[in-house]
């Protein structure tokens, strides 16, 4: 009984096996964006059937499949270098999308995707040698920005002309989608003299700048300087204005001392005299005079009785 | 053992011999004409096995010879009895003829010398095949060395299928008729090169199975099988070392055939016809030296686990016909490689269309079927039905201008790269492209003036430009579904490589852009509005190649002059602002305290001006009416008053001041106690000399 069962499922097994190996060999299936081209013991089978899904076929080795991806691809140049019109050296890669439009015709003529690939490479040089030809430097860089871009487009759609054209004359069975310019460069030495001059510039720049600072700083001081000056000799000629106000102000009493000018003058050398004797004069007196004069002998003055008789 | 079944399983044998070895031609042949890694591994596997075939035909034979000469010597030893002959030679107890001698060397050190080797090569090769595998993009000479390279499109799966497939039918009808004779105990050495060979076989099916997932563009199963087989050949080598080691403490049990020392219990489980989980009772009752197998444990396994392992597989496959989208995405679903609904995509626009012939195939694709929402969904099983999802909410990070890391969202570091500083006088991405620009007016007016102008009138900026898309659009952010709808499947079928086109196209719009943009506006002046323009013109451009994203920024948060001396040179320019500013601040201060000092200084001469005047005119008029009382009193007595104020003055002079009489002749001084010199003083203004008192 177990044995009866076990050869059912080995049955079974073998059969899913079989079926699943049996369909491989006599079916292939057609990824969308691509094209299943059915080679029948050498030769394409036409028309190509260009449509995805579930095909059949003959087992290899009376047919083989190859599958064409139709989509868009891309491939780039080396960063060659080229002459300009003004005779400059300038780095280009070109990159550009391509695809398949006739399954047929490439594989008759360039058989495998690389050898397509080099191929269009080759051809892209070429194209792009004869267009770096014929425009300056200039043209690709340019500070006025409408005018690059227009010359920079130029530039490339130049290129995708002759390269559309010669394919077309090549019969290929590809199409370029689009073709740009992906990177422009200098050679090495005219890079490093770029950078040198750069650095040259930044660095004047420095110095421009650190001058000007200290130019700025000189004059902020001088100025405020000026400015102390000015104000104190303002503030002098005022304190002047005012003193003379004063010296006016005390000339207008000066008058009344012409009654008794001897007085006058008598009380303000006292005064005179009271300010200089501060503190800690030395006086040098004689008895000679008042009050010292007392100390003299036989010095009782004669005092009149009655003097405001 | 009788003398055919010997024969016939030496011939056996020396079969599997022949049959692995020609395999291993023939996957050496699959591994370089198809670019297969996977077949590459299966090679060292082939090889073991033929190494197993080897010694197992070697074995036999001297097994075969030994038997032979026991029959023959037994046969003459009856005879010589039934003739009543003497013996020759004296026969002692045990001993045994020539060909019995070399079975036991063979088995003593032909055996084991061999399991040796074969468990070196395994280890080997299975190590070796990983450390490739591990270190592909790291050190891919390892790899190249037995010519793998990272994973690529295999080509001729046909023939590599093909070949696959006829390796693993005959090497299963081989080992499986090799296992049907091991069973057979005189002849039990077959079983360890059987079992070899089915495992071969059936990773030769399995590798049949890859070959054809990649004839449809999926290299999931070349890329697991090349992971696996080195996994495989790891645990064999290390399965046979431990029972290598395991024998010498297996219990020997008298009238027990011993297993050939190479005989793999792993590959055993798939030779032995009754069945894998008798197979591993039978080696466990073998290993142990009781009947394992018969515990109820074993017995419930036996019949349970077979189903439950086939429902487990037939579930999982099933699993493939339910379709969860995620929140974010939309998919595709293929029908054996069709779009569901979509007989044939439409044709994408030629260079050479006119406007209207390329908007009406532009506008094909946006009228396909719609893609599936989030949520589940119901489809065939895999291979039948697959599922291309498109994360297009997702929003995906490209850098132009420097390489990036495949895999890995950041450009590649420099060596010599700070983890987390970004300097411009230091490098810190690898390969950073210089960006031509023209040099901005000033510059070049400098330029000109210092008759420098054999340098090109350019500059150069450098920095990874990061460029964030998203396939097909965000849903909210669409403004017309149907051009949605299209993008997706642009998206998905309109390139073999979308992000490389979106690199390509993007590096293409900046630099066109850098070679007529003003320098300073890029870096500085206005980085917002020229983000916005390189937004929109690497949109038109990915419009117009029809790659179906949607740009969403771009930003130039990265871009600088380029490192090393020149971003130094920049940077010092910074410093020097600094230092400018410094020194202007400096002489602000030195300003400012210039200018504190000077209104102190005015206010207080103008103060003591007004002072003055106060006090004259105060003053004088005060003394203009004291003198008028002074005259008044004068008149009163004219000479008293005079004396009076003199000697009042004097009086106030002398309370404060040093006092000194002279009263000639004799001189008397009074000096203040506390002025020492007085006496000097005076005696040198009246030419005498005084004593201080």
């Amino acid at each position: 009984m177990e044995t009866k069962r076990n050869s059912f499922w080995t049955f079974l097994v073998a059969f899913i096996l079989m079926s699943i190996f049996v369909v491989y060999l006599f079916a292939y299936q057609v990824p969308a964006g691509k094209v299943g081209v059915l080679i029948r013991l050498g030769d394409i089978k036409t028309p190509i059937d260009e449509t995805p899904g579930l095909k059949f076929r003959l087992p290899w080795p009376f047919d083989e499949v190859r599958l064409l991806d139709m989509r868009t691809r891309l491939f780039s140049t080396k960063l060659q270098e080229c002459l300009t019109k003004d005779k400059r050296n300038l780095n280009f890669k070109i990159t550009a999308g391509w695809r398949i439009v006739d399954p047929n015709t490439f594989i008759n003529r360039l058989k495998t995707v690389e050898e397509a690939e080099k191929s269009l490479v080759s051809r892209v040089d070429s194209a792009r040698g004869r267009a770096v030809g014929e425009v300056e430097l200039h043209d690709l860089i340019n500070e006025d920005f409408n005018l690059q871009q227009e010359k920079f487009a130029a530039f490339e759609d130049k290129i995708k002309e002759t390269l559309n054209l010669e394919l077309k004359q090549a019969d290929w069975g590809v199409t370029i989608d689009f073709l740009t310019v992906q990177q422009i460069g200098f050679p090495q030495p005219t890079t490093n003299d770029v950078f040198k001059r750069m650095i040259a510039e930044r660095s004047e720049e420095s110095k421009k700048i650190i001058s000007e600072g200290e130019s700025e700083g000189e004059s902020i001081v001088s100025k405020a300087e000026a400015e102390k000056r000015s104000q104190l000799a303002l503030a002098d000629a005022k304190a002047r204005i005012i003193r003379g106000e004063g010296d006016a102000a005390a000339a207008k009493h000066y008058t009344i001392f012409r009654q008794n000018p001897e007085l006058a003058n008598y009380l303000r050398s006292i005064q005179t005299l009271r300010k200089v004797m501060t503190e800690r004069t030395t006086l040098l007196l004689t008895t000679k005079q008042t009050p010292f004069d007392l100390l003299e002998q036989d010095a009782v003055p004669e005092v009149k009785i009655n003097p405001g008789q | 053992m009788t003398g055919s079944l010997g024969k016939r399983a030496e011939r056996v044998a020396l079969g599997g011999f022949c049959l692995t070895l020609i395999g291993m031609f023939i996957m050496w042949y699959v591994a370089y004409y198809c670019n297969s890694i996977s077949a590459r591994a299966e090679l060292f596997h082939l090889l073991a096995a033929t190494l197993v075939w080897g010694i197992s035909t070697l074995h036999l034979r001297a097994q075969r010879q030994a038997e032979d000469e026991k029959a023959a010597l037994d046969e003459a030893e009856r005879l010589r009895i039934e003739q009543g002959k003497p013996r020759l030679f004296d026969r002692e107890e045990g001993e045994t003829g020539i060909a019995q001698v070399r079975l036991k060397d063979m088995e003593r050190w032909g055996g084991p010398i061999a399991t040796i080797i074969i468990i070196v090569l395994q280890l080997f090769a299975g190590g070796y095949l990983l450390y490739a595998l591990a270190n592909l993009d790291n050190a891919p000479g390892i790899a190249a060395l037995i010519g793998i390279t990272p994973f690529a499109e295999l080509s001729n799966t046909t023939f590599a299928g093909a070949a696959a497939f006829a390796l693993a039918f005959f090497c299963f009808a081989l080992g499986k008729y090799a296992a049907g004779m091991s069973r057979d105990k005189q002849v039990g050495i077959l079983r360890a090169g059987a079992g070899y060979t089915i495992s071969c076989a059936l990773i030769c099916f399995i590798q049949m199975i890859a070959y054809a997932m990649a004839y449809t563009g999926w290299l999931t199963g070349e890329k697991i099988l090349s992971w696996l087989i080195p996994i495989i050949l790891l645990a064999m080598g290390l399965e046979m070392a431990i029972n290598l080691v395991l024998d010498f403490y297996r219990p020997r049990i008298r009238g027990k055939e011993p297993r050939p020392i190479y005989d793999s219990r792993l590959t055993g489980l798939l030779a032995e016809p009754q069945g894998l989980f008798k197979t591993f009772a039978h080696t466990m009752d073998y290993q142990l030296g009781f009947k394992v197998s018969e515990t109820w444990f074993f017995q419930f396994l036996n019949h349970a686990i077979a189903p439950l392992i086939l429902f487990q597989l037939l579930s999982l496959y099933l699993l493939t016909c339910i379709l969860v989208v995620q929140p974010g995405e939309v998919a595709v679903i293929e029908l054996w490689g069709r779009p569901r609904g979509i007989e044939t995509l439409p044709p994408a626009p030629l260079l050479s269309d006119s406007a209207a012939e390329r908007a009406a195939k532009e506008a094909a694709w946006d009228n396909l079927q719609p893609p599936l929402e989030p949520g589940l969904h119901l489809k065939w099983p895999w291979p039948i039905e697959i599922t291309r999802r498109v994360p297009c909410e997702l929003v995906q990070e490209i850098f132009v201008g420097a390489p990036q890391a495949e895999g890995q969202d950041e450009p590649l570091k420099h060596e010599s790269a700070t983890p987390d500083v970004v300097s411009w006088d230091r490098v810190h991405t690898k390969d950073e492209f210089a960006y031509i620009m023209p040099l901005t007016r000033e510059i070049k007016t400098e330029v000109e003036n210092n008759g420098a102008a054999e340098t090109p009138d350019v500059m150069f900026v450098s920095g990874a430009i990061a460029v964030h898309y998203s396939a097909g659009g965000s849903a909210a952010d669409s403004q017309n579904p149907k051009r949605r709808i299209g993008d997706i499947y642009r998206y998905l079928y309109r390139f073999d490589d979308a992000k490389a086109a979106m690199i390509s196209l993007s590096e293409r719009e900046v630099t066109n852009y850098m070679a007529g943009a003003n320098f300073w506006n890029v870096l500085v002046d206005k980085v917002k509005e020229t983000e916005k323009d390189l937004t929109r013109r690497i949109q038109q451009a990915a419009d117009r190649a029809g790659i179906g994203v949607r740009v969403v920024f771009v930003s130039l948060s990265n871009v600088h002059p380029p490192v090393g001396e020149v971003g130094k040179a920049f940077q010092e320019v910074v410093s020097a602002r600094e230092k400018m500013f410094t020194i202007i601040h400096q002489a602000n201060a030195q300003a400012a305290q210039i200018r504190a000092s000077w209104p102190g200084k005015a206010q207080t001469m103008i103060n003591e001006a007004i002072g003055y005047r106060d006090e004259r005119v105060l003053l004088s008029e005060a003394e203009s009416k004291r003198f008028l009382n002074q005259l008044t009193a004068f008149n009163a007595a004219p000479n008293v008053y005079l004396h009076r104020e003199r000697m009042r003055a004097i009086e106030e002079g002398m309370e404060s001041a040093l006092r000194l009489t002279v009263v000639p002749p004799d001189t008397v001084a009074f000096f203040d106690a506390k002025a020492q010199d007085t006496a000097g003083v005076v005696g040198e203004a009246l030419g005498k000399e005084f004593k201080n008192p």
